[in-house]
C-alpha cells in the first residue's frame, strides 16, 4: 500500500499521504479494516463456539482472531501516531492534535481507544470469572468494555474511511474505492449492533412490538448516517448488503465444520458448527431509505426524518413478520436459512425450538408499532445529523 | 506421595481449602453449610473394573468452574483413566463426553483433570478405568455450589482505576479534538468557535459519561447481589426443645420457603433413616448422640433427647434428598436439666397430635474423653478403639487424602469382631472445633452411598420419584444386602465394610484448625463413640 512515488503535494498531506500514490490506500486504513474485519469473524465465530462447543480457552481460534483485530488496530495506529508526532519530516496537518504532542488520523485514535479497551477488560473478566464464576450471561461489565472495544474500532475503520473520501472527492484522479469502503465499514457497524442486539431479534419475536422498537432504535440511526455520508448510489443498501453477506456467509460455512459439544446439560443433538440466526431483511427498509433520501433531498431535517422513521417501520414490519412465519415453518430448516440453529443448551420444549411466536394482543400491537415509529423518527433524525458530521470529517 | 513431590493440583488444592478456611464463618460456623457444612469436598473410595481408587473432588466455591477431579490409583497401573460430569436430572444422555486424565507429575498412581460444571446441581461423576487388571466405572456423587465471593486484590484496584482514567480521559479527549479539528481541511487552524464548542462536546460527554459509569456501578452491585441470592443458603429451621412427660423433645421445623411450597425433590433415607442427627455439646464438644428424629409431618422432625448433660449443643441434621443432594441443616439448642417447664408453642401440638417417639434402635450416645490422634481410647464395654491416619506426620495436612484406620480391640487384646450399624462398618463424624466445618464420613467416604445408588438408578432410566415407602424398599435393602455393586454392567460400588478388612474412612481435612473426630463402631449389639483431636496446619514451605 505504502509508495514512494510522490504525487498531489498541493493537498496539504502528511508525509505518509504526500507519499502514497492516489490509487492506494493509506496503510493504516487497510490495517484497521482488518482489524475491524478479523473483531467480526471472531466475534461470529466465537458466539458459534458457545453454541455449539460451550467450553473455551483463551486460545481459542475465534479469540485469537478478536485478539488479531484488537492488535493490529491498536498497533497500527499507535506506529502511525509515533510516525506523525515524532519521525515525520514536518508537522502533520491533516490528523487532529491530542495532548499538544501526538498527532493522528482521528479514526486511528478511536482504534486506540478500541483496543486499551479490549486490553483493560482482560484482567478485569479474569477476575470476573474467579469472583462470580464463569460466564452464565454474555452481558457482564466486563464484556460490556469488551464490546465497546469492539464498537470503537469499528467506529475508527468507520471514519478513517470517511476521511479518506473525503479526500478522494478533492482528487480528480481517484481510484473510487473509498466509499465502498466506507459502505464495508459502516456495514460491519451494523453487523455487531445487530449482533449485540439478536437477543430482541430472535425468529420468535418477529411478531411482537419490541422485536421492532429494538430495531427501530439501532437501525435507521446507521442506514441513515450512511445514507448521508457514503458517495454511492444506494448508499444504505449498500450498507445492509455487508450485513447481509456477512451473516449469510456464517449461515452457510459454519455448519459445515463438524463439532460437538463439550459442556453439560446438552440437550439438543449438535454434530456440527451452529450458526447464528439468518440475516434480518433490512435490505428492504434500507432499499426504502435510499429511494426516500433521494426523493426528499429539498425538505426539511424532521420532514425527512418523520418519512424516514415511518418507512422504516413500514417495511421492516412489511418483510419480517411474514418471514418470521417463514424461517418457524420446517421449509426454514434446511442449509440455505438454518432456521433449526438451536445451541446445544436449549430444551426441546422451549419457544424456540416449538416455533412458538411470542404474541401480543391487537391493541399492545398497536401501542407498540406507535413507540417503535416514534423511536424511528428519532432514530433517523439522529442518523442525519450523524451522517452530516461524518460527511464533514476530513481528518 | 511424599511431602515435597507436591504437583500443581495439590498446590491449587491448598490454595482453595485456604479459601474455604478464610470463608468459613468462626463465630458459629453457620453461614457456609453445603452438603456437610463448610465443604463440598468428595473423597470416594470404590473400585473401578479392577482398580480400587480414592477419588477426590474439591469444587471451588464458585459457579460455574472448573472442578479438579483427583483419582488416587490405590493398586495396578492402569493404562487410561477418563472422567465425565452428568448432571442428575439428564443423566450421561446429556453429558460432554468423557475427558482423559492425565498423571499428575512426580506422583505415578494419581491422575488429575478438571471438569467444567455450568450449574450449582448435583452430579455423578463418572471415573473410567481402563487396565490389564480389567475396565470398570466408579460414579461419584458431587454437588456444587457457589459459597464464596472473592474480593479485589489491591494490584487489580489499581490496573483497573489507572487503565479506567486512562479510557475516561482518551474517550474525553478524542471527543473534543474530533469536534474542534475533524472536519477542518488539512493545514487549517481551529477557531475560537470550534474550540468552544469542543470544549462544551468533552463538557457533556463527561456528563453523559458520568450517567453510564453510575449506571455501570449500579449494574455492577445489582450483578453481585443476583450472585449473592444464587450463592448457597442452608435450609433454614427452627429446632426447639419441649418437655412432654419428663421427657425432653426436640422438634426441628423446616422454614425453607422451597421446601414448604414443594419446589425440592423429596426426601429419601439414607441407611433407612430420613435424618441422621447429631448433638454435639458446644463447650467442650465431648458429649454427642447420633439420633434419628421421626418425620412427623411433612415439615417437622421429632426426637427424644437421650441422657445428655444440659448445656448449648450444635445440632447437625443430614438429610438426602431423591436429586442425591446431601443438605446439612444446622443450629444451637440449650438442653436444659430435665424436667423442664413446658412451653406453648406448636411443637406441643404437634408432639402432642403424633404422640413421643420413641428412641430409634440406632440411636446412640456418649460423653467420651478425647485422646490425640494415634493413640487407643478406652471403650465403656471393654478394650479400646484406636483412629490413625495413614499418612505419616508431615503430610497430615488440609487437603491431603488419607484413610483414617479404626482398629478396635477387646479387653483380651484381640481384634474385635464388628457389627454392621445402619449397613456400615462404622460411622465417622469430623467437627472442626470452631464449628465452620462438620462431615459425617462411612467407609466409601464424605459422598452418600444411597446418592450414589439413586443416580445410578436414574441413569438406568428409572427416574419415578419414589415416596418414601418405596423408595426405603427400593434403596434401603438393595444397600443393606449390598446388592447394587452388581445392578449395573461395569459400575461397581463400594462394599460395606467387611468384617475382615480393617475399618477406615477416606477423607482429606478441607482446611487447617483444630478438628475432632467422633468414631462410632458396633460390638456386640453395642454402638461405642470415641473421639479423635487432631491439629492441621499448612505445610511449611520448604526454601528454594
Amino acid at each position: 500500500m505504502h509508495s514512494s512515488v510522490s504525487s498531489n503535494p498541493a493537498a496539504e498531506r502528511s508525509d505518509a499521504m504526500a507519499s502514497s500514490r492516489t490509487l492506494a490506500l493509506p496503510w493504516h486504513l487497510a490495517a484497521v479494516v482488518f482489524a475491524a474485519t478479523s473483531v467480526i469473524v471472531g466475534l461470529i465465530w466465537d458466539i458459534s463456539w458457545h453454541m455449539t462447543i460451550g467450553r473455551d480457552t483463551f486460545w481459542t481460534p475465534a479469540h485469537l482472531a478478536i485478539y488479531t483485530g484488537g492488535a493490529v488496530a491498536g498497533l497500527s495506529c499507535g506506529f502511525e501516531v509515533l510516525r506523525r508526532s515524532f519521525f515525520a519530516s514536518s508537522r502533520p496537518t491533516d490528523g487532529v492534535t491530542v495532548w499538544r504532542v501526538f498527532n493522528g488520523p482521528l479514526g486511528g485514535w478511536l482504534a486506540i481507544w478500541g483496543a486499551v479497551a479490549m486490553l483493560t477488560s482482560a484482567p478485569f473478566d479474569n477476575w470476573w470469572h474467579d469472583a462470580y464464576g464463569l460466564d452464565v450471561k454474555i452481558i457482564s461489565p466486563p464484556h460490556t468494555l469488551l464490546a465497546l472495544g469492539f464498537l470503537a474500532i469499528l467506529s475508527g475503520a468507520r471514519i478513517l474511511a470517511q476521511a479518506e473520501q473525503a479526500r478522494d472527492a478533492e482528487r480528480a484522479d481517484a481510484s473510487g474505492m473509498a466509499p465502498w469502503i466506507v459502505a464495508f465499514t459502516s456495514g460491519l457497524v451494523l453487523t455487531i449492533v445487530a449482533i449485540f442486539t439478536t437477543e430482541y431479534h430472535a425468529k420468535i419475536q418477529m411478531h411482537s412490538s419490541l422485536f421492532y422498537i429494538v430495531s427501530a432504535l439501532v437501525f435507521p440511526v446507521i442506514l441513515v448516517s450512511a445514507a448521508r455520508s457514503t458517495r454511492l448510489r444506494f448508499p444504505a443498501t449498500a450498507t445492509a448488503m455487508v450485513y447481509t453477506t456477512v451473516m449469510c456467509i456464517q449461515v452457510w460455512l459454519l455448519p459445515l465444520f463438524a463439532a460437538t459439544p463439550k459442556l453439560g446439560p446438552i440437550r439438543q443433538f449438535v454434530t456440527h458448527m451452529v450458526p447464528l440466526d439468518f440475516p434480518l431483511l433490512l435490505i428492504v427498509p434500507a432499499i426504502a431509505i435510499d429511494l426516500l433520501m433521494r426523493a426528499t433531498m429539498n425538505r426539511g431535517v424532521w420532514t425527512r426524518a418523520l418519512l424516514l422513521g415511518v418507512a422504516f417501520v413500514a417495511f421492516s414490519v412489511l418483510v419480517q413478520w411474514p418471514f418470521g412465519d417463514f424461517l418457524v415453518s420446517a421449509s426454514a430448516k434446511n442449509a440455505f436459512f438454518r432456521a433449526d440453529n438451536f445451541p446445544y443448551m436449549m430444551p426441546a420444549d422451549s419457544w424456540p425450538v416449538l416455533g412458538r411466536f411470542i404474541e401480543e394482543t391487537m391493541p399492545e400491537l398497536v401501542k407498540g408499532f406507535g413507540i417503535a415509529t416514534v423511536i424511528a423518527v428519532l432514530s433517523a433524525r439522529a442518523g442525519l445529523g450523524w451522517g452530516n458530521w461524518l460527511n464533514a470529517v476530513k481528518r | 506421595m511424599s511431602g515435597d513431590a507436591r504437583g500443581g493440583f495439590f498446590r491449587a488444592f491448598d490454595r482453595v481449602a485456604h479459601n474455604l478456611n478464610v470463608v468459613a464463618c468462626v463465630a458459629l460456623g453457620w453461614i457456609v453449610a453445603t452438603a456437610h457444612v463448610g465443604t463440598n469436598q468428595v473423597v470416594f473410595e470404590g473400585r473401578a473394573g479392577g482398580y480400587p481408587l480414592r477419588v477426590m473432588i474439591n469444587p471451588p466455591g464458585v459457579v460455574p468452574a472448573q472442578v479438579p477431579i483427583m483419582v488416587r490409583v490405590l493398586e495396578g497401573t492402569p493404562t487410561r483413566v477418563t472422567v465425565r460430569a452428568a448432571q442428575w436430572n439428564v443423566g450421561t444422555k446429556g453429558a460432554p463426553p468423557a475427558e482423559q486424565a492425565a498423571v499428575v507429575p512426580g506422583d505415578a498412581g494419581v491422575w488429575a483433570h478438571d471438569l467444567w460444571i455450568m450449574t450449582s446441581s448435583t452430579y455423578s461423576v463418572y471415573v473410567a478405568v481402563e487396565g490389564p487388571a480389567g475396565n470398570g466405572v466408579l460414579v461419584v456423587p458431587l454437588q456444587t455450589s457457589a459459597t464464596r465471593t472473592l474480593g479485589m486484590t489491591q494490584g487489580m484496584t489499581v490496573i483497573l482505576v489507572v487503565m479506567g482514567a486512562l479510557l475516561i480521559v482518551g474517550l474525553l479527549t478524542i471527543v473534543g479534538a474530533a469536534t474542534r479539528e475533524g472536519s477542518l481541511p488539512a493545514g487549517e487552524q481551529p477557531s475560537v468557535g470550534r474550540r468552544r464548542s469542543a470544549r462544551i462536546a468533552t463538557a457533556s460527554t463527561a456528563a453523559i459519561l458520568g450517567l453510564a459509569l453510575f449506571g455501570g456501578s449500579k449494574w455492577w452491585a445489582s450483578e453481585e447481589r443476583d450472585y449473592k441470592r444464587r450463592m448457597f443458603k442452608p435450609i433454614p429451621i427452627e429446632a426447639s426443645v419441649k418437655t412432654v412427660d419428663s421427657d425432653r423433645v426436640l422438634t426441628i421445623a423446616i422454614k425453607d420457603s422451597s421446601w414448604l411450597t414443594n419446589r425440592s425433590t423429596p426426601l429419601m433415607p439414607d441407611h433407612g433413616k430420613l435424618m441422621h442427627l447429631f448433638l454435639i455439646r458446644a463447650d467442650d464438644q465431648t458429649s454427642i448422640a447420633h439420633l434419628h428424629p421421626l418425620r412427623v409431618h411433612p415439615d417437622s422432625f421429632v426426637t427424644r433427647i437421650p441422657a445428655l448433660p444440659e448445656g448449648r449443643y450444635l445440632l447437625f441434621g443430614d438429610l438426602l434428598f431423591q436429586s442425591g443432594a446431601q443438605r446439612t441443616v444446622v443450629d444451637t439448642i440449650n438442653l436444659p436439666v430435665a424436667p423442664v417447664v413446658a412451653g406453648e408453642s406448636n411443637a406441643r401440638v404437634i408432639v402432642a397430635a403424633a404422640g413421643v417417639p420413641a428412641f430409634d434402635i440406632d440411636d446412640a450416645w456418649r460423653t467420651v474423653t478425647p485422646v490425640a490422634l494415634g493413640t487407643s481410647s478406652a471403650l465403656a464395654s471393654g478394650g479400646n478403639i484406636t483412629l490413625a491416619a495413614d499418612v505419616s506426620a508431615e503430610s497430615l495436612r488440609s487437603g491431603r487424602d488419607l484413610r483414617l484406620l479404626v482398629t478396635v480391640r477387646d479387653a483380651n487384646g484381640s481384634a474385635s469382631i464388628l457389627e454392621p450399624y445402619m449397613g456400615m462398618g462404622g460411622h465417622a463424624m469430623v467437627l472442626r472445633r470452631d464449628g465452620g466445618v462438620f462431615m459425617h464420613l462411612h467407609p466409601a467416604g464424605t459422598a452418600s452411598m444411597t446418592a450414589q445408588a439413586q443416580l445410578m438408578r436414574r441413569e438406568r432410566g428409572d427416574t419415578a420419584m419414589l415416596d418414601s415407602a418405596d423408595i426405603a424398599q427400593a434403596m434401603g435393602i438393595a444397600e443393606a444386602n449390598d446388592q447394587s455393586a452388581t445392578a449395573h454392567a461395569g459400575m461397581q460400588m463400594p462394599k460395606a465394610q467387611n468384617a475382615k478388612a480393617p475399618l477406615a474412612f477416606p477423607f482429606a481435612f478441607p482446611s487447617d484448625g483444630a478438628y475432632r473426630v467422633f468414631v462410632q463402631v458396633k460390638r456386640n449389639g453395642v454402638v461405642e463413640t470415641a473421639a479423635f483431636d487432631v491439629m492441621i496446619t499448612s505445610p511449611v514451605k520448604a526454601a528454594q
